[in-house]
């Protein structure tokens, strides 16, 4: 073999070589870092880039003994990290509310890493969970009471996240000592606390009961509101005074089927004449006291039936009408003696 | 230099001077646009208040008068006995000269024999009641005759 033709021939196999190593290193999954050269890549930073990711929100329980990814796993994830795939490798069930993404262990799964990390918990006290625990939540009150809440939390414990989120919002989670060391990955932009304590207990296949109450603030202000809306009305009108005074008295006369009526918001009326002896004087005197309260309110023309009215009360078979639900107060139904006429007022 | 320290206090002290008097006169008037209002027996019907609030407030020395119309006028039923439901109280119209008028709507109650009802309301300011501006309530009666 001449010279030259073997140095051809080596170039050509160099050639060759270079690029089968070229090809070879290529084809190599491009998440594939070596675990001495690079850090390995931790769960909740995983969580963090699908959060980024996506416009939702993202919650999910975390374990320390996840933390650290084989790297064969880390190199299925790729690139391209996608919820479905996030949930395959750390073998999460994906639930969905309509702004968050719950990516939570299967339940059997769920109870046994919970033992196990408690006992770990105990055993490395010093190491656990250290240098974790991120949190930061930002609340905004509209003008209206709607609050918008902004949560970032890595490895926190779910005690913590929920004394931090009564400081926010107002809102007392209790959760059953059991679940305190629960650590959570969350991150959304903005959301209700209805919606965030929806996905936690969805998250932990938990039960919700809702207490809602007011303070003793709120309940004096209420109470004070009415107090003043009843002497308001009171200044507004005799009948309110009256009504409180003669209602008990007048009901105890009525026979079982007027009663009925009433109780079933129908019209029901008394004659005075029917009334025991006290309960008619008192009935006369909010009856004249109505009236004259009537009329001077009247325009002086329409004055005239009523102040007839008052001369001849005893004639003018006074009765008394029982409120309903669309009156509030006794009212009063007289009729003229001389022309006929019903006045009710 | 002695006019200079006249000028000087009598400047400092005319807030004082135009502060010292300030007085106020409530005049609210108002009622009913018509005296009776007729009706039918279950039909549906309305009628019409009116309110003029226009308060006079004596400010400045010398003490000057200012009217100003007061723009919190409010009218609520105290007393429904024409209607068979809540009677609503509606704003149609605020006339140029600050008078507001108010539809009462409401449906007759149904009766068998020439009825007269009266209707009670109040004409108020919405203010708070230590508010130095608010004007006593003033009530006002409809005459409603609702016939079968």
């Amino acid at each position: 073999m001449q010279r030259g033709t073997a140095r051809w021939m080596y170039g050509g196999l160099l050639s060759i070589w270079c690029v089968f190593v070229i090809m070879e290193a290529r084809a190599q999954p491009p998440v594939s870092p070596s675990p001495e050269a690079s850090e390995p890549i931790r769960f909740t930073q995983v969580l963090r880039k699908l959060a980024q990711n996506t416009k939702l929100g993202v919650l999910a329980e975390c374990f320390y003994a996840e933390e650290l990814m084989p790297p064969t796993n880390v190199a299925m994830l790729g690139q391209d990290l996608r919820i479905e795939t996030v949930a395959a490798v750390y073998r999460r069930e994906v639930v969905r509310t309509r702004n968050v993404i719950i990516l939570r262990p299967g339940g059997d799964t769920a109870a046994v890493r919970r033992i196990e990390e408690t006992q770990s918990s105990v055993r490395f006290p010093s190491v656990w969970w250290k240098g974790y625990g991120q949190l930061e939540m930002r609340s905004r009150k509209g003008a209206d009471g709607v609050m918008q809440i902004s949560i970032k939390a890595s490895g926190v414990p779910l005690s913590r996240f929920c004394e931090q989120f009564q400081k926010e919002t107002g809102w007392r989670l209790q959760v059953e000592p059991e679940l305190h060391t629960v650590r959570l990955f969350a991150e959304w932009g903005s959301a209700s606390p209805g919606e965030v304590v929806e996905a936690i207990s969805l998250l932990l296949r938990s039960g919700v009961e809702v207490n809602l109450s007011r303070t003793a603030e709120q309940k004096a202000a209420e109470q004070k509101a009415a107090e003043a809306r009843r002497k308001t009305m009171e200044q507004w009108s005799v009948k309110q005074k009256y009504t409180d005074e003669l209602l008990d008295g007048l009901l105890r006369e009525l026979n079982a089927d007027e009663l009925s009526q009433f109780q079933q918001g129908a019209e029901v009326e008394i004659p005075l004449s029917r009334l025991s002896p006290e309960l008619h004087t008192r009935a006369i005197r909010f009856i004249s006291d109505s009236l004259e309260e009537l009329i001077s309110q009247l325009a002086p023309d329409a004055q005239m039936p009523l102040m007839r009215l008052r001369e001849q009360l005893g004639e003018s078979r006074p009765t008394i009408r029982l409120p309903t639900p669309m009156r509030k107060w006794l009212g009063v139904k007289l009729t003229d003696p001389s022309t006929g006429e019903v006045h009710v007022f | 230099m002695k006019g200079v320290t006249v000028l000087v206090v009598l400047t400092t002290l005319c807030p004082f001077a135009a502060a010292q008097y300030r007085g106020y006169l409530p005049v609210q008037t108002g009622g009913c646009e018509q005296t009776t209002v007729n009706a039918r027996s279950g039909q549906w019907f309305t009628y019409v208040l009116r309110q003029r609030d226009m308060d006079t407030v004596v400010v400045g020395y010398p003490p000057q008068q200012m009217l100003l119309a007061d723009t919190t006028c409010a009218a609520e039923c105290v007393e429904c006995n024409s209607g068979t439901y809540r009677i609503e109280v509606t704003l149609i119209e605020m006339t140029q000269d600050n008078t507001y008028r108010w539809r009462v709507e409401t449906r007759a109650r149904n009766v068998a024999q020439r009825t007269t009802f009266y209707d009670r309301f109040v004409l108020y300011n919405a203010r708070w009641s230590t508010d130095i501006y608010k004007d006593p309530d003033l009530f006002v009666a409809q005459q409603v005759v609702v016939d079968p």
